[in-house]
């Protein structure tokens, strides 16, 4: 049994989610269209900002970053953080963290004669790329850094541009809820982290930006595939992000299965309300 | 016989064994035959490299965006400098890369051999598989699959245009994937040469 959710963020300046960038120029990460530039949102930032919100509300990690500050990536790993070499950590139970179920696991391990090779766990959360609903057009601000010159002796000011995009994401997500029947709290850390909004992207000590949610779409099946809910918002169909309108992804998907709390619920419910809703008939399932 | 009609969110083909510490991981045009085999055997909740019969396979919808995706990966690193502690162990770092990703591809897969009962019963959810499904990576969620009686697509057939890998090996030590050459065809119904036996 699967649950596929399509959220809307309410209209966000985007600066975060960076690219690589070019000289002093801070870009976004951009997807070419015939309709035109969109930015987009990497599913494995999502999931790190995920990651983030569950750290902050507590939930049982076995990595938690900024753990080991003398670290080269500041992750500890392990019930006392106090491993810091990914190798020597083969988790006995995976199902006792809420993380690698949620995010699964892989320690690559050349296969020695016995058998024992490469352990790894498959994540029950798949994330897809997010793109932003309406194109990009150029915009950028300018901000100052402060760089010293080689012999560290004088401090300077140097001008940097940051590419903003002010502009809503659709993100997609699947939930494997067969996988969380092994760890069920696990289901609503997840729903409550997304729930919360999301820091996608780093750099927010210079640019805070929230990616909340403002409309979900979702249903549960069990069919191999959400049925066109995750491609349901094409490049073209959005104009004006302050009035959403959602048309052109529900003619798609007239005549399917599916739910929707924000822009265009007949009901009137809000996002929040929404997944209050995903989360009780989510709960249900993994608990069956 | 049975013919799927495939929508997927996105999709990274890569190639075998290849990282990418700077620069950009490429991406394949179109889906390797190993990897849409191992899309059939996922489907029907099998285990690698199990599935019997042939199967082709056609791009319905060129991809309609393209994009150079930065995201960060683990490797493995020499500690010598960095370990506080003077263990002798590796430890983990991660090194920015770039992979090519095609946004929203549609592709036409055809399946003849003993398991078509069971690929229909998939499509409905009444077989016992794992994990979500994915063509490419696993952000690259399939998001649409379904029966279909529309057989015109560009068919994948033997050419000489494009390295696929039709066989891969498990595992990091023993990366020798197999690989032939192909052609994208003109659109069309599906071509006799298009055939691949698992």
């Amino acid at each position: 049994m699967y649950l596929s959710m399509l959220i809307i963020t309410a209209p966000v300046l985007a600066a975060n989610a960076r690219g690589e960038g070019g000289g002093n120029g801070q870009t976004l990460q951009k997807v070419s269209t015939p309709h035109g530039t969109y930015t987009l949102l990497s599913g494995q930032s999502i999931r790190r900002a995920i990651r983030e919100n569950l750290q902050a509300m507590g939930a049982k990690l076995w990595r938690k970053s900024r753990a080991i500050p003398e670290s080269i990536t500041g992750y500890g790993y392990g019930p006392n953080n106090d491993k810091i070499a990914m190798v020597d950590v083969i988790p006995e139970n995976p199902e006792q963290y809420d993380d690698t179920i949620l995010f699964g696991y892989m320690i690559a391990q050349k296969a020695k004669e016995d058998g024992e090779g490469t352990h790894k766990c498959k994540a029950a959360l798949d994330v897809t790329t997010a793109l932003s609903l309406t194109p990009y057009a150029g915009d950028a601000f300018f901000g100052q850094g402060l760089n010293y010159d080689k012999n560290k002796t004088q401090d300077m000011l140097l001008p940097y541009h940051m590419e903003q995009h002010y502009t809503r994401y659709a993100i997609g997500l699947t939930v494997n809820l067969n996988d969380l029947r092994k760890r069920p709290g696990a289901f609503k850390l997840l729903i409550e982290a997304i729930s919360h909004g999301l820091k996608v992207g780093g750099n927010h000590s210079a640019h805070l930006s929230n990616y909340d949610a403002d409309t979900v779409l979702w249903r549960f099946h069990k069919t191999p595939s959400a049925e066109g809910l995750l491609t349901a918002l094409r490049p073209g169909d959005v104009e004006d992000i302050q009035n959403l309108d959602l048309t052109p992804a529900f003619e798609r998907l007239k005549g399917k299965d599916f739910r929707v709390a924000g822009v265009g619920d007949p009901e009137g419910r809000t996002a929040a309300q929404g997944f209050e809703t995903i989360l009780a008939d989510g709960e249900a399932l993994v608990t069956r | 016989m049975i013919a799927l009609h495939v929508e997927v969110t996105s999709g990274h083909y890569g190639y075998p064994g290849v990282t990418q510490n700077l620069g950009l991981k490429y991406s394949a045009p179109v889906p390797h035959p190993s990897t849409i085999q191992g899309f059939l055997e996922s489907l029907m909740g099998m285990k690698w490299q199990t599935l019997k019969g042939r199967f082709a396979y056609g791009v319905k919808q060129a991809p309609v965006g393209r994009a150079e995706v930065l995201r960060t990966v683990h490797t493995l690193m020499s500690i010598a400098a960095t370990q506080p502690r003077g263990k002798e162990h590796r430890n983990e770092g991660t090194r920015v890369s770039k992979v090519e990703k095609w946004f929203w591809p549609q592709y036409t897969i055809v399946y003849e051999g003993p398991l078509e009962s069971t690929l229909r019963a998939s499509l409905k959810g009444e077989v016992e598989r794992f994990g979500t499904v994915y063509l490419g990576e696993s952000d690259d969620l399939v998001d649409v699959v379904a029966e279909t009686d529309d057989l015109t697509a560009r068919w994948v057939v033997p050419g000489t245009s494009t390295l696929l890998t039709v066989k891969t090996k498990h595992g990091f030590s023993d990366l020798k994937p197999e690989y032939k050459a192909f052609d994208l065809g003109e659109p069309g119904p599906l071509a006799a040469s298009a055939w691949l036996t698992c």
